[in-house]
């Protein structure tokens, strides 16, 4: 009996306390873009600025590990550089959208009626409009590069997050704790943020990461397009449309920022989906 | 049974079988193409030159319109739709035209369509961007059932080459009355004289031309051509790798080691004749200041820019014209030597700082520059500039707009700051930039002088440097006009670059020259090899 105990346990505990392997290196990955968001300027060997026209776009080298752009700046420097912009835009959309997302879902799922209604038909809208098409019309005709981009998203992202928060939220209302505190007569505001939120918070935490992931891509994407940050700025979707030109003299330049694109956005994207899976358990 | 062959039979046979190859080689290349898909940067909103004055509307509509004139291969003027001309005496000018020539609706071409053409570009009413070409033209008037003389306010040496330019190309006098505001567009595209008619044009995208059977020249050899436009460099190049297009202008000199490695296309150079710059409004501050403006053209690293982004297909300029441009007044060895002696402000950011540090803005101000996303170099060249005037305490930023918002901007001439421009030549005389870019009549509205530019010195030179036929007296006082606009900082002269282009290694084309979208040239020598 006491063999069997000892030989259950570890079995019952393995799969909710171990990490899978893939979600360690996808935290180690995303840990290395915050470092680099937060303190490039210590660790990127030169300035993503310096230019050395006299030289132009060269292949790596000992002095230059991932080459120099068209300008002759270092690519290395460059990549390391953009972490800021592939973080804090991310950051921003995924944070802003949620924010007004769960306001809405909470109402909606809530309150119901004409409330549910007004707000779901609006989420319908949205989701009919072609998301990057809106982005890049609007981005290209108001102007003002990264940030009306981030703003743009942050408008196109909150309609689905409504939709998740609201359905968290009908799980939630037949609940007898709801109940009870209806019968105590606790106020709506006081039911909706201080008894429904934490509940639906780890769904939301979850959705937040791939929030991020989306919006990673969208800006980089909109860079690419000339549609993101201003020419010069490291970013990561702005360095493959400027070095696209030097594929065959400096391919580095090019695949290196895709690469940490891809990297960035699949490891939040398995973070989310093990934050979902791990929170949903719960 | 053994065929015997003599030696006198060989010899005669090989004679046959060569001039039957070389004959049937010589048929194969007359052999019509049914259809040439160009590509081009960009395709503007309307076909109306007087409304688009670019090179791509002119790679395009050069070959469905034609002046009086046209230039050759080697850039002289050579006879067009009029079949002679003469210089009656210093301000007149008298064409006579080609009989039988017609417009692409059958209609004739008669000495009124010149007129009306010639009129619509000088009125002011009609707002067009090459009205400055006529500015110095009193009237035309059809002298004669072939004859149309054009006389002039002063002696101009430069409008000998208007006819032949843009400038000069000849519309429907009736088509421009029945369709003022809207020839150009997709409901009234423009009739021409050229070896092409203009059928099918989707703004901005796509433009369908066919060759015309009675065309009064050369006959075209392709029956149709499909110009698409492609802003994407890397597009371009792999639309040309996959055979999608036959061929493109304006290619990237940094691209062409790209393109040759394709094997499926040729690389045609020749010199540009063009020149990048940067142009700074001197009616307002900043750049109202000389230490300013001498601060940003010491902050140019000219040379590196050569080498960066033209991989040394180009030269750095040390004054606006290219020293070909002097062609007829003086060598470019004379021409270099003249530069050596100029104010040339070679990259030197201390330089810059003491400039900068003697001006009203000793601490710095912020500055946004537009550039187009279809140049190759504007924004590498912006971006330059930029990080080397951060460091003297100048902030400049860099706005990336589509090619025809950037031109619109330049052109409209309001709240100019500071601008990059790209100019490739009209002709090739020495004073064609120097007017454009200094003479205060162009200082204005649809007017290429972006630093309004006022020197009552320079327009003196200038009007000698347009009205007097004397090499020696023209180069004096271009010389004049060099030394004051170097001094003054009037602009700052970035690069003179080579032109390129790429054709499938099907095709041949001998005519490419600095002035390939002012030239027809379709008909230039282009064929089947």
């Amino acid at each position: 009996m006491t063999e069997h105990v000892e030989a259950t346990q570890p079995k019952e505990r393995a799969p909710r306390d171990a990490i899978p392997p893939a979600i360690v290196i996808a935290f180690i990955v995303v840990a290395i873009v915050v470092i680099c968001a937060f303190f490039g300027g210590s660790i990127a060997p030169d300035s993503p600025f310096t230019q050395r026209l006299e030289i132009g776009d060269t292949p790596p080298s000992a002095e230059f590990p991932a080459g120099t752009d068209l300008l002759g700046r270092d690519v290395l420097s460059r990549v390391i550089h953009g972490a800021w912009t592939a973080l804090i835009g991310p950051v921003v959309v995924a944070a802003g959208a949620f924010a007004i997302a769960t306001v809405l879902g909470l109402l909606s799922g809530y309150l119901g009626g004409v409330v549910d209604s007004g707000i779901m038909r609006w989420v319908d809208f949205m989701l009919a409009l072609p998301g990057p098409l809106v982005a890049i019309v609007v981005v290209g005709v108001v102007g003002g590069g990264y940030w009306t981009a981030v703003a743009v998203l942050i408008i196109l992202f909150t309609a689905p997050d409504t939709r998740i928060v609201r359905s968290a939220v009908l799980e939630q209302r037949p609940r007898p704790y709801i109940d009870a505190a209806r019968a105590l007569g606790v106020s709506k505001t006081r039911i909706l943020f201080v008894h429904i939120l934490p509940n639906v918070l780890p769904i939301i935490l979850a959705y937040v990461v791939l929030d991020f992931a989306f919006a990673l891509v969208n800006l980089a994407g909109l860079s690419f397009l000339g549609l993101g940050v201003e020419p010069g700025t490291p970013d990561w979707g702005r360095m493959l449309f400027e070095n696209r030109t030097i594929l065959f003299t400096n391919p580095v330049a090019l695949l290196l920022p895709a690469a940490m694109v891809i990297l960035t956005a699949v490891s939040m994207n398995l973070i989310g989906d093990w934050l979902f899976a791990r929170f949903t358990r719960q | 049974m053994h065929a015997h062959i003599t030696r006198r039979l060989f010899v005669a046979g090989s004679t046959a079988s060569v001039v039957m190859l070389s004959r049937a080689i010589r048929a194969s290349a007359q052999e019509p193409i049914e259809e040439v898909r160009w590509a081009l940067p960009s395709i503007n909103d309307t076909m109306f030159v007087p409304r688009a004055w670019s090179t791509y509307v002119g790679a395009i509509m050069s070959l469905v319109q034609e002046g009086p004139l046209a230039f050759g291969d080697d850039l002289s003027l050579q006879p067009a739709v009029a079949e002679s001309w003469k210089q009656v005496d210093d301000t007149t000018y008298v064409y006579t035209l080609r009989q039988g020539v017609t417009f692409g609706d059958g209609s004739p071409l008669t000495p009124d369509d010149v007129v009306a053409s010639f009129l619509y570009q000088m009125d002011p009413k009609s707002g067009s961007q090459l009205a400055a070409f006529f500015s110095s033209v009193d009237t035309v008037t059809a002298s004669g059932d072939n004859e149309v003389t054009v006389k002039l306010t002063a002696p101009n040496v430069q409008f000998q080459y208007t006819p032949a330019h843009m400038a000069g190309f000849l519309f429907s006098k009736k088509q421009l009355e029945e369709f003022p505001e809207d020839i150009g567009t997709p409901d009234a595209l423009p009739l021409g004289t050229g070896p092409y008619r203009l059928v099918e044009f989707t703004p901005a995208d796509t433009v369908v031309l066919e060759a015309r059977d009675d065309y009064w020249g050369t006959k075209p050899v392709a029956k149709r051509i499909i110009f698409s436009a492609i802003p994407d460099r890397q597009t371009r190049l792999l639309a040309a790798k996959n055979g999608d297009i036959d061929g493109t202008f304006d290619l990237a000199i940094s691209d062409i080691d790209q393109w040759k490695a394709l094997g499926n296309v040729d690389v045609i150079t020749a010199p540009s004749l063009g020149v990048f710059m940067l142009t700074m409004d001197q009616s307002a501050p900043p750049f109202d200041d000389i230490h300013v403006r001498k601060a940003i053209a010491y902050s140019v690293d000219r040379e590196g820019l050569v080498k960066a982004l033209l991989k040394s297909n180009g030269e750095p300029a040390t004054a606006l014209n290219p020293p070909e441009m002097w062609a007829g007044i003086m060598s470019p060895d004379e021409v270099r030597k003249f530069y050596a002696t100029l104010p040339s402000y070679r990259f030197d950011l201390d330089k810059a700082r003491a400039e900068l540090a003697q001006s009203k803005h000793a601490g710095g101000f912020e500055v946004t520059v537009p550039g187009s996303s279809a140049d190759p170099y504007m924004i590498n060249i912006l971006q330059s500039v930029s990080e080397n005037l951060k460091q003297i305490g100048i902030t400049m930023k860099v706005q990336e707009v589509d090619a025809n918002q950037w031109l619109a901007g330049y052109f409209r001439h309001e709240d100019l700051g500071m601008q990059i421009m790209a100019y490739y030549p009209d002709f090739a005389d020495a004073a064609n930039y120097p007017y454009l870019f200094y003479a205060s009549a162009n200082a204005v509205k649809d007017g290429m002088n972006g630093s309004n530019f006022k020197n009552s010195e320079v327009d003196k030179a200038l009007d000698v440097a347009n009205q007097k036929s004397d090499p020696k007296e023209r180069a004096e006082a271009l010389k004049t006009v060099f030394r004051i606009v170097n001094e003054d900082a009037a602009l700052v002269p970035i690069f003179w670059p080579d032109s390129a282009m790429a054709i499938s290694n099907e095709y041949k084309l001998t005519g490419y020259n600095a002035f390939w979208y002012n030239v027809p040239w379709a008909i230039r020598g282009f064929g089947l090899k």
